[in-house]
């Protein structure tokens, strides 16, 4: 190329040129968006909702209601819920501030607006009911640091707040190592466990135990509660014995167990703040 | 209320000046994500420095609380400091999730220039100097402009639009006004555009939200690590090219092979726990 | 642009080239960071591949098009204003139609506009030729890019696996060290160094020991 000088016809005519992209490739790229943002949206939706359908075995005419927090800031911070019909904002004590219906003409996020300007997202929760308006169970979003980064995942529970089973939605540990936490060899290892017992949850080092392979392998293909029937006497010790960890992945492995812990935590204080448990009204 | 900070796992110090005492029901200690969910006080004593409170739940030494008296109505809150922060965020980004042996990144340049150790320092330091630049840079647009008007879909192009636009002015304002620097230099800040680390920090920092100085920080540790990486490649190469070598594997395959025990021994690092 | 251009090679050539004697991961030792990063398994090697190919392919499609209109002082920041169109275009059609796959290899889909492969093609290849011919050129150097990316991920699923796309061969996990992280330098570098040996033992010439640039 030879470096004449730039006059300005020249100038201009680089500028024109440069603007003229730009603008085309700014166009482009808001119609691609608009085109591709809904059904983004409406596929991530879609697709929490059948991995909640499976991990809850719920029945085709069950429902579910996505509940989600919302917190404010601030050093006396407030929280609101957005319920079916409502939106319920309470202190951190868990005193009921304000419960406002949703209706046409206030939509969930309009109540929010005015109730608790400038909240911010703080997780969310599914319930789930079947036809006669009892709880066939719930579902808890959760993040927790682990490796590399945040690992978000989902628990899912019995009416009675025993794990079902907990599902890695997203993580970016390394293939072979923490990635094999959302293996079932791992992942089962938290089904049948209750509450108390999570509690008092230990991880110990792996690997997991032969005989135990079989037990969490068959959890992913049999229905919950005859998985739960057919090993009731292998589960029984199993379910107050340690979390085995992946090999060579023990932050992993532990920060799963602590987020699976603190999940189950934090969901039954909040249901039971909502009135949502075991099979109670809305 | 007075200053409050973590000392270990179950335990608050609170800094009182006078010597209250305090009482198991007077405090309310929360994460501030979840302040509807108190840490259960185990004890709460009084030392020479202030109160001590032993929650049963173990508490994160980087970790945000919120701790309340309920007696007076004060809070206070404990926060990890910004210092401890960035360092952690930029020793972090240099060692324990180095771009290029553990995230990968930047490997056609990484492979390209570190056939000589001459080469790979200049390298290192005209991509870290320049990666600052763009990273924050890339944080003031996206922070006031594709922030604000949710452009979100306009920032892969915005942000090459800004290293291209950075790595143009670097070269010329080299080449008018430090010629000899230009003429050692000049070469890597053209090739820096295709550097895809230069990328991937305002990528980063976009996605997750970071502030200035922790935006900052990532651009710094990752140009310290890419240089620190460089360094350490060149070394090894340069000894590689004198050993005997078979013959198939001379030059990039042999590298290759060193850069994976390279990345195998950076794995060492995660027991930093930053 | 010259007024007599100079003419297009064979159509097959064309691909030839971008499979084997111009490789871009092998060969030029270009866009290396997802054939290390994303390569885990053969599938994640192979969607990759083809975020790479389409993102070539369009590229020079667009380029060829449109060469006449595009002032030669400005072509570069011109490429890669292409380039980051096509890029986000996939990456938001990705993220819509795949998300579970965009979960895991979407850093990388947009780290393709920084992939000098791409570039290199458009201003060697796209910016002198025909539509049809930029085309095939950019189909072949895609389709090299995918081969090489669906060999290194087949070998590592099966070495430190002992699986092939999902599906388990064997029991056991052989070499758990490819399926690491380091183990994508490992493979490259073998990979190269079979390739190398294959050349070797057909009477041809190593090629030079240059690395790779960009």
């Amino acid at each position: 190329m030879t470096t004449s000088p730039i006059n300005v016809r020249e100038m201009a005519k680089i500028t024109i040129c440069l603007t003229v992209v730009c603008i085309l490739a700014g166009l482009i790229l808001g119609a691609v968006f608009a085109v591709t943002e809904p059904t983004r949206l409406m596929r991530a939706q879609v697709g929490e909702q059948q991995l909640v359908r499976r991990i809850l075995e719920l029945p085709a005419n069950a429902e579910i209601m996505e509940i989600r927090r919302f917190l404010s800031e601030g050093p006396d911070p407030q929280i609101a819920y957005t319920l079916q019909s409502e939106v319920r904002i309470y202190d951190v004590e868990g005193k009921l501030v304000s419960a406002t219906p949703i209706s046409e003409r206030a939509t969930a996020e309009q109540i929010l607006e005015t109730r608790l300007p400038h909240a911010r997202r703080g997780g969310r929760f599914f319930v789930a009911k079947i036809k006669d308006g009892s709880i066939a169970g719930y579902v808890t979003e959760s993040e927790q640091y682990g490796f590399k980064s945040f690992i978000r995942f989902f628990v899912a529970l019995t009416p009675d707040f025993q794990v079902r089973g907990v599902e890695v939605v997203a993580h970016e540990e390394d293939p072979g190592l923490g990635a094999e936490i959302t293996r079932p060899l791992f992942k089962n290892q938290f089904s049948g466990r209750s509450q108390a017992s999570l509690e008092q949850l230990k991880v110990v080092k792996g690997p997991l135990p032969k005989a135990m392979e079989d037990l969490y392998l068959s959890r992913e293909n049999t229905m919950f509660h005859d998985w739960l029937q057919t090993n009731a006497h292998v589960l029984k010790d199993a379910r107050q014995g340690p979390i085995y960890g992946v090999t060579g992945a023990t932050i992993s492995s532990q920060a799963l167990a602590d987020g699976v812990k603190k999940a189950v935590h934090h969901l039954g204080t909040r249901l039971t703040i909502i009135g949502l448990t075991g099979g109670s009204h809305e | 209320m007075a200053k409050a900070h973590i000392i270990n796992l179950h335990q608050v110090l609170v800094e009182t000046p006078t010597a209250t005492t305090g009482e198991l029901s007077s405090f309310r200690l929360t994460t501030t994500a979840d302040p509807d969910i108190p840490f259960t006080i185990s004890k709460v004593e009084t030392s020479e420095k202030g109160i001590v409170i032993t929650t049963v739940e173990s508490l994160a030494s980087k970790g945000h609380y919120q701790l309340k008296n309920l007696a007076s109505g004060d809070v206070a809150t404990i926060a990890p400091s910004l210092v401890g922060v960035l360092i952690a965020i930029l020793l972090s980004a240099m060692l324990v999730q180095n771009f290029v042996f553990t995230r990968y990144l930047g490997l056609c340049v990484f492979f390209g220039v570190s056939r000589k150790r001459e080469t790979a320092i200049g390298m290192g330091v005209t991509f870290t100097i320049v990666g600052v630049l763009s990273g924050f840079l890339a944080w003031v647009i996206n922070q006031f402009v594709l922030h604000p008007l949710s452009l979100h879909f306009l920032q892969i192009i915005v942000f090459i639009g800004i290293i291209a636009f950075l790595v143009q002015i670097v070269d010329v304002v080299l080449k008018k006004t430090r010629a000899a620097l230009h003429r050692k230099f000049g070469i890597y800040v053209v090739l820096i555009t295709t550097n895809c680390i230069i990328l991937a920090v305002p990528l980063l920092n976009a996605m997750e939200g970071r502030g200035m100085w922790e935006s900052l920080a990532l651009s710094l540790g990752s140009g310290l690590g890419f240089a620190l990486a460089l360094f350490l490649m060149s070394s090894a190469r340069e000894r590689a090219d004198l050993s005997p070598v078979p013959t198939v594997f001379r030059g990039l395959p042999i590298a290759f092979i060193l850069a994976g025990l390279f990345a195998l021994s950076f794995l060492g690092f995660s027991g930093l726990g930053l | 642009m010259s007024e007599h251009p100079p003419l297009p090679p064979k159509n097959r050539e064309l691909i030839w080239r971008g499979l084997f004697s111009e490789n871009p991961v092998f060969r030029l030792a270009l866009s290396l960071c997802p054939a290390v990063a994303v390569t885990s398994s053969m599938k994640n090697g192979f969607l990759m591949g083809v975020a790479v190919l389409a993102v070539q392919v369009l590229s020079s499609m667009t380029v060829a098009i449109a060469r006449n209109f595009i002032h030669d002082k400005v072509r570069i920041p011109v490429y890669t204003i292409v380039i980051a169109v096509w890029v986000s275009v996939i990456d938001m059609v990705c993220a819509a139609v795949a998300p579970e796959i965009y979960a895991q290899i979407g850093l990388y889909i947009k780290l393709i506009v920084a992939f000098a492969i791409i570039i290199s093609r458009l201003e060697v290849f796209a910016s002198k030729f025909a539509f049809l011919p930029s085309t095939i050129d950019g189909f072949g150097m895609g389709l090299g890019f995918c081969f090489a990316m669906v060999l290194i991920g087949a070998f590592r699923e099966v070495i430190g696996n002992g699986s092939i796309w999902g599906i388990e061969l064997i029991p056991i996990k052989p070499l758990l060290l490819f399926i690491l992280p380091a183990g994508g330098f490992f493979t490259i570098g073998l990979l190269m160094a079979a390739m190398n040996w294959i050349d070797v033992k057909r009477g041809g010439k190593l090629p030079t020991l240059g690395g790779g640039h960009g």
